[in-house]
């Protein structure tokens, strides 16, 4: 049982003070439990220190990512420039703070619309066995036939470079992943017997999916979301890395690895070290956070944290 | 006792002696190391049309002439650099010439006794045969032969074994100058058709050069070792070894770890870098090469010329060459830069960044704002991409938005040579043959397909013509004076520096020439 799930809805509406107590109870025993789970812990901080960077990043160190100054060029870590200046004279935490905010954007965009695609796929592949399925199932083999990245370059090239093209070729490339675990799942709780004895009672088609079928697929949705929110920052990074992602002068994380490569070996770390921690930070906490997701919630394999 | 230590002394000294030549002996008999960035596409001189293929070449071959030498100037102590003197022709292959009063008919005598590797004689008839091969090329050959005078050569003939006579319709001087270059280097035709031909002879050579090509993988490695059969000096180093390696940064490292005696292509910052870096020196050379923003003249609004000074003062050119170049240029504003014969200070003296100016000059010219424009730079041009993105920036404070393009090689050609330009280009240009007339005809002519902005100024194209048959300099540079003038008045493109050549060199090296095409001169670098 999920703390603070059902015994919260189970307390009479009426009674509002006992009620507002138990969920801050709910809530400290949650934060105890995370606090506990060094893992989940530590993916957590990470995932909220990305998003705290894209959110509040730009009031806190308010310069122009874009504004270029010729007389402060390739400047080392400073007060200034914490993070130093690039080749053109640009402040590398700035543009820092606006890659975080594009790799946070289009993760969420991907993950968001890659779910509603594939797992709407999923969904209908799984609640309707034959044609419908194989036609389906066709479709998402034939796109999981291209490697991954080559899809997304793919698209990227024939729709014309930049980052709303990458974001679509990443989308792309990520529904055969979310249309076939949604069917797998949706497959095996359809045999469940809970949902068999909801089909004998009556319930419509619709019913059994929304109130039967998709409620015992969020956790895998979860899991997978958490996995393609990691895979589609390094994604977006590899395509600005080639030249396919964000074009100049937007700062994405891969284009600012890819200027600073020149400067690795001449002693000016900093332009490709910071985007690269950046980089490797948010791919981590996804990763680390999908994985500890779906420790948690398999009910076969559950690890609690030791107490 | 005391002879006892002499003794020792004498000994050990003596073993020291002995390690020290015989390692000294080791780096020579080793082969001289050349990395390179840039591997050539073909080594057919006949279609060899990018500059630095036409170098790659050049000790494979042999021209008819060549070009005198004269030293480097601040060339680092230890090392004797030369440079060509293009103002200077010497016999090579030709023992002597005679070009006839009117310029129509150019006679040469052939060295006797000359012969390719294959056992041919290098004779006026090979000669011939391999200078019509170039002619009906239909490539750079021909470009380069005819000296883009098209249908201007009528003939190229051997009258006997050591004359070859070429007889143009009109005099060109700049034919001289064609056939010092690799493009006329003297094929060996008849192996070449033994061979299998054209194919054959772009990953092998058939000339009767300073070196042959003992092996090639085409991209990765070449070897070359010297012809004893060359009628000329041996060249200093018996092997050298060319490795290609396209990543900047394996270069640097090479050339930090001692790897390689002569690295050539690396990136500027990575130059820099090297300033202090003990065992290795750098050598500069001023070239006529330089770094461009081409307009796409045909295309408002970009065919007012006013809007396109403005755009021209709009670029802070010191500050470009100070965090783009590293310092390797010179800036300059005009046709011509610094490194040509035919430049004039006061003709190509730098143009301001002065915004301000630009503003004005945006309001004189009437062209309603915003204006949206492309610009292309090609992929992996670092210096490219980064002038691109400053010039984006200043652009962008007059009200024109510069979206940047970065295309592949084929693309950028592409983009480069269509018929009407619609974007603004970043490029690096300049010419085989260091003389107006050569570059101008490729430059500055409507009908020219290397015009890369599109320029079309019919004064200025009739002085061309009127200035190509003079063989006076004196002559010669009244036109190209009226010229830079009318360029000048119409800012059809923006030259944003002068490009100045490195070349990175072990204390090893004591010998290294630059030729403007190239500067893979082999047979003139040695340890």
């Amino acid at each position: 049982m999920r703390p603070g799930g059902r015994r919260a809805a189970e307390l009479p509406a009426a009674d509002a003070a006992p009620r507002r107590g138990q969920r801050l109870r709910a809530a400290w025993r949650g934060g105890l439990f995370v606090g506990r789970d060094v893992s989940l812990a530590t993916s957590s901080a990470l995932f909220i220190l990305l998003v705290l960077t894209a959110a509040f990043g730009p009031a806190v160190w308010p310069a122009d990512p874009l504004l270029i100054d010729l007389d402060a060029v390739l400047q080392p870590p400073s007060l200034a420039h914490p993070m130093g200046t690039d080749g053109n004279g640009r402040d590398v935490l700035a543009r820092f703070i606006d890659g975080s905010r594009i790799s946070l954007v289009v993760g969420v965009a991907v993950v968001v619309s890659g779910l509603t695609v594939g797992g709407t796929i999923g969904l209908v592949a799984g609640v309707s066995p034959g044609l419908a399925d194989g036609l389906l199932m066709r479709v998402i083999d034939a796109l999981a036939a291209f490697p991954p990245l080559i899809l997304a370059m793919a698209v990227t090239v024939g729709l014309g470079v930049g980052l709303d093209t990458a974001a679509l070729g990443i989308m792309l490339s990520s529904v055969p992943y979310h249309a076939r675990l949604i069917r797998a799942d949706v497959i095996r709780v359809r045999a469940l017997t809970s949902v068999e004895a909801a089909v004998a009672l009556g319930a419509g088609r619709l019913r059994v999916i929304a109130r039967h079928i998709l409620p015992h697929t969020t956790s895998t949705m979860l899991i997978q979301s958490a996995a393609v929110f990691g895979y589609a920052v390094l994604t977006l990074a590899a395509l600005g890395f080639v030249g396919l992602g964000a074009q100049i002068p937007e700062p994405e994380w891969g284009a600012m690895i890819t200027d600073g490569m020149r400067y690795a070996l001449t002693g000016q770390w900093w332009i490709t070290v910071f985007p690269g921690v950046g980089l490797l930070v948010a791919v981590v906490a996804a990763n680390l956070l999908a994985d500890r997701v779906r420790d948690l919630l398999d009910p076969r394999g559950r690890r609690l944290p030791v107490t | 006792m005391i002879d006892r230590n002499r003794q020792q002394w004498c000994g050990l000294a003596l073993a020291l002696g002995l390690a020290v030549s015989g390692g000294l002996a080791q780096a020579q008999e080793r082969p001289l190391v050349v990395n390179s960035a840039v591997p050539p596409a073909t080594l057919d001189p006949a279609f060899v049309c990018d500059i630095a293929d036409n170098g790659f070449i050049s000790s494979l071959y042999v021209t008819l002439l060549r070009y005198g030498d004269k030293p480097i100037a601040g060339a680092p102590d230890g090392i004797a650099a030369t440079r060509e003197d293009t103002t200077r022709f010497m016999g090579y292959l030709a023992e002597s010439w005679d070009v006839s009063d009117d310029g129509t008919t150019l006679t040469f005598t052939i060295r006797d006794g000359v012969r390719f590797p294959s056992g041919r004689p290098v004779d006026a008839h090979a000669v011939a045969a391999s200078l019509n091969r170039a002619l009906g090329s239909g490539a750079c050959g021909t470009y380069y032969i005819e000296a883009a005078q098209f249908g201007n050569t009528q003939s190229i003939e051997a009258t006997d074994a050591s004359t070859v006579v070429i007889t143009l319709a009109r005099s060109e001087p700049l034919v001289l100058h064609a056939l010092t270059q690799p493009n006329s280097g003297i094929v060996d035709v008849a192996l070449v058709e033994e061979m299998g031909g054209n194919e054959w002879l772009a990953s092998n050579a058939a000339g009767s050069g300073p070196y042959t090509l003992a092996a090639y993988e085409p991209g990765v490695r070449a070897r070359f070792a010297a012809n004893p059969d060359f009628f000329g000096d041996q060249p200093a180093e018996a092997e050298v070894i060319v490795n290609f390696i396209a990543d900047d940064a394996t270069l640097l490292l090479q050339a930090r770890n001692g790897r390689a005696d002569v690295t050539l292509g690396l990136k500027k910052a990575s130059v820099a870098s090297l300033a202090d870096q003990a065992g290795l020196r750098t050598i500069e050379v001023d070239t006529a090469r330089w770094q461009l923003i081409g307009l796409p003249n045909e295309v408002a609004p970009f065919d007012n010329p006013k809007f396109r000074a403005a755009l021209s003062h709009a670029v802070p050119y010191e500050q470009i060459l100070r965090s783009v170049a590293h310092g390797f240029g010179t800036i300059y504003f005009g046709p011509f830069p610094p490194a040509f014969p035919a430049y004039k200070p006061e003709l190509g003296a730098p143009r301001a960044f002065d915004m301000e100016r630009a503003k004005a000059l945006v309001a004189e010219s009437g062209v309603d704002l915003p204006v949206q424009v492309g610009m292309i730079v090609r992929e992996g041009e670092n210096d490219q991409e980064q002038i691109a993105t400053i010039v984006q920036s200043t652009w962008g404070e007059l009200g024109v938005n510069v979206d940047i393009r970065k295309l592949p090689a084929s693309g950028y050609q592409q983009g480069i040579y269509t018929d009407t330009k619609t974007t603004t280009l970043i490029r690096f240009d300049g010419p085989s043959v260091t003389d107006p007339a050569w570059l101008l005809d490729y430059d500055l002519r409507c009908a020219s397909m290397f015009n890369t902005s599109d320029y079309c100024n019919a004064e200025a194209e009739a002085l061309l013509d009127e200035a190509h048959p003079l063989r006076d300099e004196g002559e010669r540079q009244v036109f190209w004076d009226r010229i830079a003038e009318i360029w000048l008045a119409d800012t059809p493109r923006i030259p944003v520096y002068a490009d100045t050549y490195t070349a990175i060199v072990s204390d090893a090296v004591t010998r290294w020439h630059y030729a403007q095409d190239g500067p893979f001169d082999l047979h003139r670098w040695g340890r």
